[in-house]
């Protein structure tokens, strides 16, 4: 007896080989994806060689999460269809005198089938592919890391554990089906009829504001503080846009379309319209988050190897000597008599750094070309411009606003010191430099600093600013400038003035060294003076350093991690999304099978109808497509801004990065849409030319 | 000249390996003159459908040929016969077959709008239909809005609406109430009245009772038909009843009057 369940189960499971399996496809797609994520939330590898990896395996580990979600809501309605299709014969099986009991145990049978097949192809593949991306993040980021064999049990464990979850749950689902329809329902496979979609003005145009706005805010952005204030914003105002103009828009202007005669009583127009409309109406959720989705991978991707093909350029143009080892003097906002210089004070300061260094170095092996010091005030400052007094005046602050700006003070003896250029200012004259062409345009007005109103200076600007540039270059304000005093004295005037007592004052002793040892030499200095930092000890200054080459190994990690992450998050996205689409297709193909039957019946060509049924599949795969573009477009001006902190990667190469990015992602979304509008097709044509017309 | 000619028609459906034949239709002739209404029964299996396909050049004939207007069928190709299709044919079928995505009104435009005929003029064509099957009221609704009687009514406007050369009916009451068969085939006798030839392939003597001339259909032979001449509705139903006895009982033609 046994035997005849699973005989049947088998059996229909090779009758109805087309749905299940793409089902099967589906699951083991959805198990692949959440074992990779699991897989990297948990690699070792990760956690305990990528800077930033805990931080990143905790998004990561929410991924899972949002992933079994993802994978409960596609699976079960993908299961609802399946159970929809093969009611017919579960039917027959009640007719021809099997109990609900039976029927419930053949239905379970070919879903543990079917699970299991999924899981244990699914494991298989997912090994491999998480092995692979392991490989690959070793390969990209670092040299010599062991690489092993083993298989990540936790990965492994979770993600069967939710997929038994996920098949407990459908199977619970198909079981109150199975229990709460009538037998003879099942046979009858009646087609309700779908209320026509109704036209949503209001909604349509608010999407439309918001993405109008959205855009605005991108091409008006004008620095890159501005552009991260705004950044989210705008892209919440885009996604919004997005799902409302997909959603309201397009039945909107569908029902617009249809209401002018002429233009929709066209053979072309007449059939193209209203099955628009209805596929609309189904899919224009799904159509705009794979819209988002891709436009959210492609602004990432393209912005990533923009960043990195630079990345070596950029740490260049940040640090222009091989190591700085910054020793704060002091930092203590309360006691503005820190500030001074030359004291006795600071003499120990330079005494103790410059033996420091040079344990340090020695114990890597590492010696200087030339190591000289220099000092530097820094804090974030306000600077209003009066365009009608023509002066410009600093005070430090620390609420954002379109005016702050990280504020470097010097003299400029150390300006000479460490860029070997005497500016000859006058005792009234104060060079400026800045990153800000709002700021230097200003050149020949009047300097003020806080509330000081008797020392005056005037506006020089300074075209360089390369030695003392530094580690200011990502900055959340909305530029740097720097301050080149004629003295000592009046830069500690000129900070007692401006300074509020809201915010720390940094007077820091900068040593820049060069050096031609070798790499291991610069990245064991780095690591081993970073270890000596201890602030407990009280025989060590408060002193880090700045290792260039290790710097720049650390940003490349870190930000390879945060986009590869990004990245991997957002194609997994967009492939459950068009696998979805696909499902929806598929079953869609066969009701509209039916419909187009009656067409041919009434006369339309078969060509007439595959032209139909090819535009309208078309439409639905390309408009996310071709929406998605026009979004990474137009957030092009808002991220090339963002950018800007990172150096030196210039509009036209992001550009040209964007292009490439783009093409290749249509070209391989393009590939996914002939597979599935090819099996729809078939589908179509074969539904209703298998069909009895009379 | 007849509307349609059907000639020494022949249907031989081969099973997929090539194993059985069956025949479907052998030696079938016949004609049907213009403005008539002809009803064809028979039962299951007994070919009907198969001729009503061919007719409908939805399936083509092993031998044999039909001649509509002048016209010999298999003389056209796969693209013409669509155009054929929806301008010489008007069809009205069991299940109604309207499209659910669609209000009545562009249901029955749909041969038009395939035609590419003017908005003016489609809308000119309905007036005078939508009144005589009295559909004024249903046309911007939808099809899951309106009950099956509504439904039939709105498939034969989108048979006639074409000016078709004849309107082929496949069991046009099968899935209808007593009520709305007769409201149905009282629309068909008007239609006819009005010149329109029809074939009708039915099940329902009472349907059939309702058409100028009975052909009756066994084992892929026109085996028997009558004709109205002058009886009324109930005598007509009458011979019918008596002829498709006569089929069951004995297999012999039954006396003609």
């Amino acid at each position: 007896m046994r035997h005849i369940y699973r005989d049947l189960a088998l059996n229909s499971l090779s009758k109805n080989k087309a749905i299940y399996i793409p089902y099967i496809i589906a699951i083991i797609t959805m198990y692949v994806i959440t074992y990779s994520i699991a897989a990297l939330a948990s690699d070792r590898y990760i956690r305990e060689n990528l800077m930033g990896g805990s931080n990143l395996q905790m998004i990561m580990t929410m991924g899972i999460f949002i992933m079994f979600n993802v994978a409960v809501l596609f699976l079960f309605s993908i299961n609802r269809f399946v159970d929809k299709k093969r009611k017919k014969e579960l039917g027959i099986y009640g007719i021809l005198g099997l109990e609900k009991r039976h029927i419930r145990r053949v239905a379970s049978i070919e879903n543990g089938i079917v699970y299991s097949i999924s899981v244990v192809t699914g494991t298989v593949i997912s090994i491999v592919i998480s092995k692979l991306l392991q490989l690959i993040i070793i390969k990209s980021l670092s040299e010599n890391v062991d690489f092993d064999w083993s298989v990540n049990i936790f990965a492994t464990l979770i993600t069967v554990i939710m997929f038994l979850i996920i098949f407990v749950v459908t199977q619970v689902d198909s079981t109150i089906s199975i229990q709460r329809t009538n037998l003879l329902d099942y046979m009858k496979e009646k087609s309700k009829g779908e209320k026509q979609p109704k036209s949503k003005w209001f909604t349509a145009i608010l999407g439309l504001i918001l993405l109008a706005a959205g855009y605005i805010m991108s091409f008006t952005s004008s620095s890159a503080g501005a552009a991260l204030n705004f950044f989210f914003f705008a892209v919440a105002l885009v996604i919004f846009g997005t799902l409302f103009l997909f959603q309201a828009g397009t039945i909107t202007l569908l029902n617009a379309l249809k209401k002018n005669k002429d233009y929709y009583y066209q053979t072309k127009h007449f059939i193209s319209i209203s099955g628009i409309l209805f596929r609309m109406k189904r899919n224009a959720s799904d159509l705009a988050t794979i819209c988002v989705f891709s436009t959210m991978f492609l602004v990432t991707m393209s912005a990533a190897i923009s960043l990195y093909v630079t990345m070596n350029k950029t740490v260049d143009s940040w640090y222009l000597k091989d190591f700085f080892f910054v020793y704060s003097c002091s930092s203590e906002k309360e006691d503005p008599n820190s500030y001074v210089g030359g004291t006795a004070a600071e003499s120990d300061v330079i005494a103790t750094a410059m033996a420091e260094i040079k344990e340090y170095s020695d114990e890597a092996n590492l010696t200087f070309d030339d190591l000289t010091y220099y000092h530097e005030y820094n804090s974030f400052s306000e600077i209003t411009i009066d365009d009608n007094a023509r002066t410009l005046n600093c005070t430090s602050s620390d609420t954002y606003n379109f005016n702050l700006f990280d504020a470097f003070y010097i003299t400029a003896d150390c300006y000479k010191k460490a860029n070997g250029v005497d500016l000859g200012l006058k005792a009234d004259e104060i060079g400026v430099y800045s990153d800000s062409i709002d700021l230097i345009k200003n050149a020949g007005f009047n300097v003020t600093f806080g509330s000081d109103s008797e020392s005056v200076y005037k506006f020089t600007k300074v075209d360089n600013m390369p030695e003392i540039y530094l580690g200011s270059a990502i900055t959340i304000s909305n530029g740097t400038v720097y301050f080149i005093f004629p003295d000592e004295e009046s830069v500690i005037k000129a900070l007692r003035a401006s300074d509020d007592h809201s915010v720390a004052v940094y007077n820091d002793l900068i040593f820049a060294g060069t050096t031609s040892s070798s790499k291991s030499s610069q990245v064991m200095l780095a690591d081993n003076f970073d270890e000596g930092l201890n602030f407990d000890k009280e025989d060590k200054t408060i002193g880090y350093c700045i290792g260039k080459y290790a710097t720049a190994k650390d940003i490349v990690g870190l930000y390879s991690g945060i986009y590869f992450v990004g990245i991997f998050l957002s194609l997994a996205f967009i492939t459950v999304t068009v696998l979805n689409l696909y499902f929806k297709q598929l079953f869609e193909g066969y009701e509209d099978a039916s419909g187009f039957a009656i067409m041919r019946k009434v006369g339309l060509t078969k060509k007439e109808i595959k032209k139909s049924i090819n535009s309208q599949v078309l439409l639905m795969f390309f408009l996310p497509l071709v929406v998605a573009i026009i979004h990474t477009f137009a957030a092009f001006p808002m991220v090339s801004k963002l950018l800007k902190p990172f150096g030196t990667i210039s509009p036209i190469k992001y550009f040209g990065i964007l292009m490439i990015v783009v093409l290749i992602f249509s070209v391989i979304y393009s590939i996914a849409y002939l597979c599935t509008g090819r099996v729809y097709s078939k589908l179509v044509n074969g539904a209703y030319s298998s069909r009895k017309v009379f | 000249m007849s509307k349609l000619e059907v000639k020494n028609l022949k249907k031989v459906y081969t099973t997929r390996f090539g194993g059985n034949k069956v025949t479907a239709l052998q030696n079938v002739n016949f004609t049907i003159e213009d403005g008539e209404f002809v009803a064809i029964m028979g039962e299951s299996g007994s070919g009907k459908t198969t001729l009503l396909n061919i007719i409908a050049t939805l399936d083509k004939p092993t031998e044999g040929e039909i001649i509509l207007e002048g016209n010999s069928l298999s003389s056209f190709k796969e693209k013409n016969l669509a155009t054929f299709r929806r301008e010489k044919l008007g069809f009205v079928f069991q299940d109604f077959n309207l499209l659910d995505n669609f209000s009545l009104k562009d249901n029955i435009f749909l041969p038009l709008v395939l035609a590419g005929m003017k908005v003016e003029e489609m809308e000119n064509r309905l007036i005078p239909i939508a009144k005589a099957l009295g559909i004024e009221e249903l046309l911007d609704k939808y099809p899951y809005e309106v009950s099956g009687g509504q439904k039939q009514r709105i498939a034969v406007a989108r048979a006639i609406i074409t000016n078709p050369d004849m309107v082929l009916a496949d069991e046009p009451t099968g899935a209808l109430d007593s009520r709305s068969t007769d409201e149905l085939l009282k629309q068909f006798v008007n239609i006819n009245k009005n010149g329109q030839t029809i074939l009708m392939v039915t099940h329902s003597v009472k349907a059939a009772s309702k058409a100028g001339r009975v052909l009756f259909i066994k084992d892929g032979v026109v085996f028997h038909q009558i004709y109205r001449g002058n009886s009324s509705d109930i005598e007509f139903y009458k011979k019918i009843s008596d002829s498709l006895t006569a089929l069951i009982g004995d297999g012999q033609s039954p006396v003609m009057d």
